[in-house]
């Protein structure tokens, strides 16, 4: 499940890059910055998946370069990041990042952003319900940069301006998932039995993905609407296996049909920031929730707040609530003896973070809790600049539980992990 | 606004039961700070600058910030935007960061991570947290309201050639520093320096305005410095291309212009 261009396409966009600079060379700039980064994750729970086999969940160096040009038209920028990836093969792959072009237009009411990027909406911190925008979770948990959790979409992104509220549109022509962990590669996960690798929808026009976001201010309070159209970013559907799988696989997940309808308000509450979010997850091929092999629909909400205790000292606390819709029905039809998910889902993150010695020093801990499925996954991070240039970071990510819940699955991936970074 | 003859006739009603001022008055030294914080702050109608800001530790070692900053005053001596595009650490380059400054309240103030494209706001009601890891805190950078303090007039002496008055603040709430002592520079009314005192009264922190120059005919700080004399370590920053009423308008801060940043700014 490698997304990679070949090198051809990643020295086509720096090609296209430079050319955009060098048509207009008066009005151009070009700039380049980046980092070279060695990171290392060892796994610190025996897992018999790994026995013998794998004892890291990372080891690889990775270059980032990061290009832009900008001119009269607009700009493009393209972050490539080069990884040798010991954990996977040891070959060296281009990843293409980022490879957008934009600009502004309607006599400046309208800002384009077309091709590969990052993209993010929403409250939570670490904890999305309307942000539909793909996610890699296995460099989350892996213990890359929290820069990673973010997988960039092929998209093209619209910003209206000049209403009573700024409207923006992100068409994503080719659905793209969350990137979750491979199996037997990095990370041991719980796999239902008898099932096979995800099916992907058909790469149609129809199955692209469409996302709206409506937001205005109202004094220092951010309000925002939201309207998803798509599928289930994770694969929360079960069919039959197609032609051609191994023997004694006769499922396969795959992405059911997704819409959600979301709010959510951020602002100034009680000397910190807090904010609060819902959406409806509307399960298009399970509307009466009568089918147990494709997710229900489900009501998701967040709410959260943080606050500066003491100088750079930071506390986050935040809940995060699922009701499944048509719960009695989905019991009544689930066959006898399969696992029962719980009507209500809890979750609870907590974040604090100092920063010391002139903001050089940086201690984080991160921790999700969910009483309803008994796991959590605490991440805690150390860094410090040794220089403008060069940063260390050491970490671990620990996970609670048993199978099969969200954190309980990843409970033999407990890991350790350093990173060494050289920016330019 | 205008105000008719009977609003002129109320307010010398007014003043005529003030006690009368007693004759060769010192100055006041609140109306004193109040200015110098006027012409240190809200010079024009906005500004734009470049900023390299060099941090130097008690080994000599340095780190450097640079980056741009604009800024619009909605009420001058009250509420102003601020906006700041990073050039340098390479690692925070095209970030940005936007402050709604409300001297009455808490700033709101936002930041985006292009990488994550993530707009995040975040908590602001500790006014004295360092900027950017620097020796300024936030409110060193936008300016700390004179309302805040309760001003004394020590002296009038020269500092380093220059005829000032100098003035002692004593916060009016519990803060950072028990007090405050600022140099003011008679003819260009800035702060030419200031002394903050910690809670064992002793020196912390020094403040220097190093170059005054008059810019679009604002005298304006061009070269400052904060020295915490305790942990032996400091801050210069250097202000250029400084430009003033340049019509900024208020759409320049908002998270449009977070995520798109005006492009003048961008192509340094």
């Amino acid at each position: 499940m490698k997304r990679t261009v070949g090198p051809f396409l990643a020295a086509a966009l720096l090609a296209a890059a430079l050319l955009a600079a060098a048509s207009a060379p008066a009005a151009a700039d070009v700039d380049l910055h980046g980092f070279v980064e060695g990171a290392w994750g060892v796994r610190v729970t025996e897992d018999p998946v790994f026995e013998d086999s794998q004892d890291y969940t990372l080891s690889e160096t990775r270059a980032q370069i990061r290009l832009s040009a900008y001119g009269d038209a607009g700009e493009v920028f393209v972050r490539t990041d080069v990884l040798q990836d010991h954990v996977v093969d040891g070959d060296t792959e281009v990843i293409l990042r980022e490879g957008f072009f934009r600009f502004t237009t309607a006599k400046d009411h309208l800002d384009v952003k077309a091709g590969r990027q990052a993209l993010t909406w929403g409250t939570g911190d670490l904890v999305f319900v309307n942000d539909l925008f793909p996610k890699d979770w296995e460099s989350f948990f892996a213990g890359r940069e929290d820069q990673y959790l973010k997988a960039p979409a092929d998209a093209l992104r619209l910003g209206i301006f000049g209403l009573p509220f700024d409207v923006d549109v992100v068409l994503t022509p080719k659905f793209t998932p969350d990137r979750l962990p491979a199996p037997g590669e990095r990370l041991s996960f719980y796999l239902p039995p008898m099932t096979g690798a995800p099916d992907r929808p058909e790469e149609t026009l129809e199955n692209g993905e469409v996302a709206l976001r409506l937001s205005r201010y109202v004094g220092n309070t951010t309000l925002s609407l939201y309207g998803y159209r798509g599928f289930f970013k994770t694969p929360l559907g079960l069919g039959p296996a197609g032609a051609g799988s191994p023997p004694g696989v006769s499922f396969a997940p795959y992405h059911p049909e997704l819409s959600v309808g979301g709010a959510s308000v951020r602002g100034a509450l009680l000397g910190g920031v807090a904010w609060a979010e819902a959406g409806y997850y509307d399960s298009r091929e399970d509307g009466d929730g009568t089918d147990p092999l494709v997710e229900n629909s489900s009501l998701r909400y967040l709410g959260g707040w943080e606050k500066q205790w003491l100088p750079d000292l930071n506390v986050t606390v935040q809940y995060y609530g699922e009701k499944m819709m048509d719960h009695g029905e989905y019991v009544a039809a689930l066959p006898a003896g399969a696992p029962k998910e719980d009507e209500l889902r809890h979750l609870w993150t907590f974040r604090v973070e100092k920063l010391l010695h002139y903001q050089l020093l940086r201690l984080s801990a991160f921790t999700f809790w969910s009483p309803t499925d008994e796991d959590g996954h605490s991440r805690f991070l150390t860094s410090y600049k040794l220089s403008d240039e060069v940063e260390v970071a050491v970490g671990a990510n620990l996970f609670f539980g048993e199978d099969p819940t969200m954190f309980g699955q990843f409970d033999r991936n407990d890991s350790v992990f350093g990173r060494l970074r050289y920016s330019f | 606004m205008r105000f008719g003859i009977p609003a002129l006739a109320a307010a010398a009603a007014a003043l005529m039961t003030l006690p009368a001022p007693a004759a060769a008055q010192a100055p006041d030294a609140e109306a004193l700070m109040k200015q110098a914080h006027l012409n240190m702050y809200y010079a024009g109608d906005d500004g734009r600058s470049m900023v390299e800001m060099t941090m130097t530790d008690k080994r000599g070692k340095t780190r450097n910030r640079t980056f741009v900053m604009l800024r619009r005053d909605t009420v001058d001596g009250g509420e102003q935007k601020y906006f700041t595009y990073f050039y340098e650490p390479s690692d925070v380059r095209r970030l940005t960061f936007m402050v709604w400054k409300d001297p009455e309240a808490d700033d709101a103030r936002w930041i985006y991570v292009p990488a994550v494209d993530l707009v995040k706001q975040i908590s602001a009601n500790d006014k004295g947290s360092s900027f950017v890891g620097s020796d300024f805190s936030y409110e060193d950078v936008s300016g700390r309201p004179w309302t805040d303090d309760t001003h004394e007039l020590l002296r009038e002496e020269e500092l380093d050639g220059v005829a000032a008055y100098v003035i002692q603040s004593v916060p009016k709430e519990k803060d950072s520093f028990t007090r405050k002592v600022t140099w003011i520079g008679k003819e260009s009314m800035l702060p030419l320096k200031e002394e903050y005192y910690d809670r064992k009264d002793e020196l912390e922190r020094v403040f220097r305005s190093e170059a005054v120059e008059t810019v679009g005919g604002y005298p304006t700080v061009v070269r400052r410095s904060m020295t915490n004399v305790k942990k032996n370590h400091s801050t210069t920053v250097e202000f250029a291309e400084i430009e003033y009423d340049l019509g900024v308008t208020d759409d320049v801060f908002t998270e449009r212009r977070l995520k798109n940043p005006p492009s003048d700014l961008v192509s340094k």
